[in-house]
Parts: C-alpha cells; structure tokens; sequence
C-alpha cells in the first residue's frame, strides 16, 4: 500500500448565504502521497480552492477528516492551526501577495519572525532560499521593482523558506506570461523533484496541470482522479 | 525587536497620511501639554516653596477683605509663627499695557520675610526696606526685566485705590529655582494713610511650625470668625491660588473640558486614519495569518503601527509645547498668572501618555477587525 502524506476522509464543506446553503465539497476521499506533485483541475466554482484551503488549514471542513502527517488538523483551533500552518504550509497565490512596502528579502524572512530563530541564521535561510528562486542577487528589491514572474518567484522563495512539508499553490501561473509561467513551472517541478516537496496546485491550466504526477478533476463537488495515488520513488525514499 | 522594521514600514506605508495624522495628534497633544502646564502652574507655587505656609482669605470673595484686628488674634493660634497681612494693590507701572504689569502687593513689611522664608535678601537691604515707609523690594528677575537698581524710584499710578505711590526700591530678593517670584511689595503703611486707615486686610499670610499643624490652624481660625461679620476662609497656598484663579470662572474646568474634547475629536480622526489603513490591508492581513500569524499577533503589530504613530505626533507635540512655553513672552506670564508655567516631567509624562491612549484607541477597533479576518475572506478580494 501506497505512503499517504495528506488523507481526506467524507469531507463536506458548504457555505450559508442568506439563509440558503450552497454545497461546495460533498464527501470528499483523497489520498496524496509524500512527494507527489498534485493538480487539481476544474471549472470556477468546482471547489478546487476551497479543497486547497482545507488541506492548508485555512478553512474548516462541515464534516469529516484531514489528517496531515497523521494529524487531524480538521480538530484544531485557531491558534493550533497558525501554528501547524507556520511549520507544515508554504503558500503560494495567484497574485504573489507579497507586502509592497518589504524588500524581497524581507518578504521572504517574514514566515521566519514566528521562529526564534537568530537573526542571522534567519538571513542564511532567506539567502539560501533567495538562492534557490535565483534571486540572491534582488534581496533588496522592493516588489513594485520586480517583473510578475520575479515577485512570484520571491513569493516560492517566501513559502520554502520555513521548509515545510507541503506546498500549496493557487493558480500560481494565472497572472504570468507564457515565459514566466513556464519558468515558475520548472522551479516547482525542482522543488518537487529535488527537495522532495509534496505540491498541490490549482489550475485552469492543461499545460501547467501537464506538470504534474496527477491531475484530479473536480466537478458539482465530485472528484475524480487521472493517475493513482503516487509512489515515491525509489531516489527518493 | 524582530517585528520593529516591519511595525515601521507599515506605519508609514502612505507617508502623506501618516504625516497628516502625525500632525493632527502633535497639535492635539501641543494644547493638552499647554493646557496641563497652565493647570499645574496655579497650584505650584505651594509645592515649590514648601506646604508650612498657609493663607488666610476672606469667604466667598477674594475681592472682599478684613479687619485688621484679626491679625492679633490669628497670632494667638497655635501653629502660627508668623503672620503679614498683604493687599492686592493692582495700579498701573508706566503704560496700561501687558508688558508693563507684574503683581504689586502692600503689605507689613516687618513681616514680609518672617512668612516668605524663602525669599532671600541681604539683611542691608531687608533692613533699608524695613526702616523706610516708602521703600519697595523687587524680585531678582523683576528687576531686571526693567532694569531696575537698588536707589531707583519706582512709580504707580493707583486704579483700585485714589492713590499714587511713589516708591524707592530698597532691596532686590531672591529666590531658589523653580520658585516664582512674588513681584513688588511695599509698605503698608504706606498706602494705608493715603487711604485714611481704612484697615482693610486682602489676605493674611501665615507660616506654621510644621505641616502638620495646618488642619488644626485653618479650622481655627475658620471656626473664630465664623460668628462675625466677616467669616474666613482658611486654605492652603495650592486652593488659594485656585479661588484666585476661580475669580475669572472655572478656569480650570473649562480648560479639562476643553483638553478632553480636542483629544477626544482627535482620536476620532486618528481612529479613522487607522480603519482606512486596516482596511487597504485586508489581503495582507489574510496573507500573514496563512503564513502562521495569530490574531494577536496581528492584533498587537497593528496597535503598535497606531501607538507609534501617536508617539511621534505625541513627542513632536510634547516639544513644541515645551518650546511655546519658553519663548512665551513674560507679559503675557504676568497677564494670565502664569508665571509658573513649566512643561516639567510630570507633565510630559502625561502628554505621552495621553498620546498612547490616544494611539491604543484609534487603532484598537481596525485592529480588532483585521485580527478577525478571515483568511479565505481576505485572500478571495484578490481573485
């Protein structure tokens, strides 16, 4: 039997407007395993994001289980879950979201101020991962200074640079280039292939979903899976 | 310390609208420092000079006064070494105008030391004052803001009183620092037979043997004349320079009434300030608290952008306040009984504190909102 990283048990999540309950999730089951680069596809409105945010721990489910690692974070609090997020979650978006008024290198550190770590080791981890984006040489730019495809990259650099055990990427080429797209692209298959990050990412994307171990497809809440759950590699185990 | 560039950075994200606010809090602040240090120089003068000393004043009316028979009796108290009855003598010096008034009183000149014991003067001149029925004694800085010397003739023209001294200045006193001075005194007597003896005393001025003797003294002396036609009030230096402030109305109330609502108005605009910033951060909020940022923690970094930017605006207040006082003309001092005016510790403590509260409050409610955004709320105004 396949390693599972991420297990999703009968997971539910609708949402209440005005007193009417829209249905997003409708018992959902998914296994990803450590190391797999994972997309997930499907119309607007599908529930894609939001199947994203609850394996980020930034939404909570109605029902059922999200045992990450083998924890429940469907069971923590508020606190409880920033905490595990600060270890556990590198979060990449659509529209980068770095902080305008911070420095590429100061965007970077800012996951590292809720460590104790010193302030220079913090300056190590931010270089290293700077260096890993292939931009060492632009920790003082400010974000209005860098391209789309730079302040994405910034953005990647933000979310390794805890190394957390999962990545989760929200349409992270949707406001690119074609270029731009296909380099971000590269930089997450290496995260993948080289520092073993298990990746899930939402996409309208076919070619960028053409990246990917796996694609599931999700539709009226229903998912469907291209591919099964991944094996790790024998280089990797 | 690790969250200060970022505080920072925040707080003056949009430089004209954190200087905007900066400056409406400073100005804020500029009249709350002002208005405390008015506030505290009616009542210093007691506390810099020591609490022995004690006045005697007639009730209900500074402007009424006594008989002078009340001088022997109020002698017999226990707990009263000395006792020198002083009148307001008012009258104009030269030209009826601000640069030219200081505070001229009459009074027992015998006496005048034994009760303002820290007034200093050479015993050659207190006693050439003493002995002389028109010589008059002047502050250190009183005279030398009309360069006056020991030998020139000083003369006032009478307004309350159909009198016009022609005084000799006998003797120039000193006192410590940080004490007022308590301006021109001249002999009783003198205005006294100009007036044919009418015996009227203003005030009393009476010095203890200790502090502790004070509660017993006033309601004494209180309870001796409470028969007569002419009840007293007793009270201590700190009151009387109050009711003497009260004479104009509640001065004091009204500047508190007035310090308040500028704080309170400015919080308003500062608050707003704020909810405009919290809320261009919605995104970046959302963002911080996917990356592992608490509530509180958001809660604290943006009441610390607030608090500092009050902060500033309260320091730059503080300082300007502390400039105004010094560069204060000394008449506009002499007209609004300010001579004490000073932007002392206390005082500057309080003004930052006030900016503080100032900052805590305007930013307490955006901070509060952000605190409780909710990350998929935040993160879905970007898509």
């Amino acid at each position: 039997m396949a390693e599972t990283l991420i297990s999703l048990s009968k997971v539910t999540k609708h949402y209440r407007r005005d007193a009417i309950d829209i249905p997003v999730l409708d018992n959902i089951d998914l296994d990803v395993g450590p190391g797999e680069f994972l997309a997930l596809m499907g119309p607007s409105g599908s529930g894609k994001t939001t199947l994203l945010n609850l394996i980020a721990g930034i939404d909570k489910p109605n029902s059922g289980r999200i045992e990450i690692d083998g924890r429940n974070i469907a069971g923590l609090n508020e606190k409880q879950l920033a905490k595990w997020r600060a270890r556990h979650v590198g979060f990449i978006f659509q529209l980068y979201n770095l902080i305008p008024v911070l420095t590429a290198f100061e965007n970077v550190e800012l996951p590292l101020l809720l460590t104790s770590l010193s302030k220079k080791k913090r300056r190590d981890h931010v270089m290293t991962a700077l260096s890993v984006v292939g931009l060492a040489d632009r920790d003082r730019h400010y974000p209005r200074q860098l391209s789309g495809g730079q302040e994405q990259r910034v953005a990647i650099a933000r979310a390794i640079v805890t190394d957390p055990t999962l990545l989760v990427a929200d349409e992270p080429t949707g406001d690119l280039d074609a270029k731009s797209a296909e380099e971000i692209l590269d930089l997450l298959k290496r995260l993948n292939d080289e520092f073993r990050k298990t990746i899930i990412m939402v996409t309208h994307d076919p070619r960028a979903a053409g990246h990917a171990h796996s694609v599931i497809h999700l539709d009226k809440g229903l998912l469907s899976r291209t591919g099964g759950v991944y094996e790790v590699p024998a280089a990797h185990s | 310390m690790k969250y200060l560039r970022l505080i920072v950075k925040n707080a003056s994200r949009n430089k004209r609208r954190s200087v905007l606010t900066i400056l409406s809090i400073s100005a804020a602040i500029f009249l709350l420092t002002f208005m405390q240090a008015i506030l505290n120089s009616f009542t210093s003068a007691s506390e810099l000079t020591g609490a022995e000393r004690r006045l005697v004043v007639r009730r209900k009316s500074l402007a009424d006064s006594m008989p002078e028979a009340y001088r022997e009796k109020i002698a017999q108290v226990p707990g009263v070494v000395a006792i020198c009855p002083a009148n307001w003598f008012g009258g104009i010096y030269k030209e009826d105008k601000p640069e030219y008034f200081f505070a001229r009183f009459y009074v027992d000149a015998k006496t005048l030391f034994d009760v303002q014991s820290e007034y200093q003067i050479s015993p050659a001149e207190k006693e050439a004052f003493q002995k002389e029925r028109t010589a008059a004694v002047a502050g250190q800085k009183l005279a030398a803001k009309y360069g006056w010397k020991i030998g020139d003739v000083i003369e006032l023209t009478g307004t309350f009183f159909n009198v016009n001294p022609r005084l000799t200045l006998r003797g120039i006193y000193t006192v410590p620092a940080d004490a007022p001075e308590g301006g021109l005194f001249f002999h009783r007597e003198y205005v006294e037979e100009a007036l044919n003896n009418p015996g009227e005393v203003g005030t009393y001025r009476i010095k203890l043997d200790s502090p502790s003797s004070a509660p017993a003294v006033m309601d004494t002396v209180d309870a001796m004349f409470k028969s007569s036609a002419w009840p007293t009030k007793t009270e201590t230096e700190a009151s009387f320079q109050a009711s003497f402030v009260s004479m104009l109305g509640n001065v004091k109330g009204l500047i508190a009434s007035v310090g308040l609502v500028v704080v309170f108005t400015i919080s308003l605009i500062a608050a707003n300030a704020m909810a405009m910033t919290a809320r261009e951060r919605y995104t970046e909020v959302a963002v911080m608290k996917a990356l592992g940022f608490r509530p509180g923690l958001v809660l604290g970094l943006i009441l610390s952008e607030s608090v500092l930017i009050a902060l500033i605006g309260g320091l730059l207040g503080t300082l300007g306040a502390r400039v105004g006082a010094s560069v204060m003309p000394s008449a506009l001092r002499n007209m609004i009984f300010l001579q004490n005016l000073r932007i002392n510790l206390t005082v500057i403590a309080l003004s930052l504190g006030a900016s503080i509260l100032i900052g805590l409050f305007s930013g307490g409610i955006p901070a509060w909102g952000a605190a409780r955004v909710r990350i998929v709320d935040g993160l879905r105004r970007v898509a």
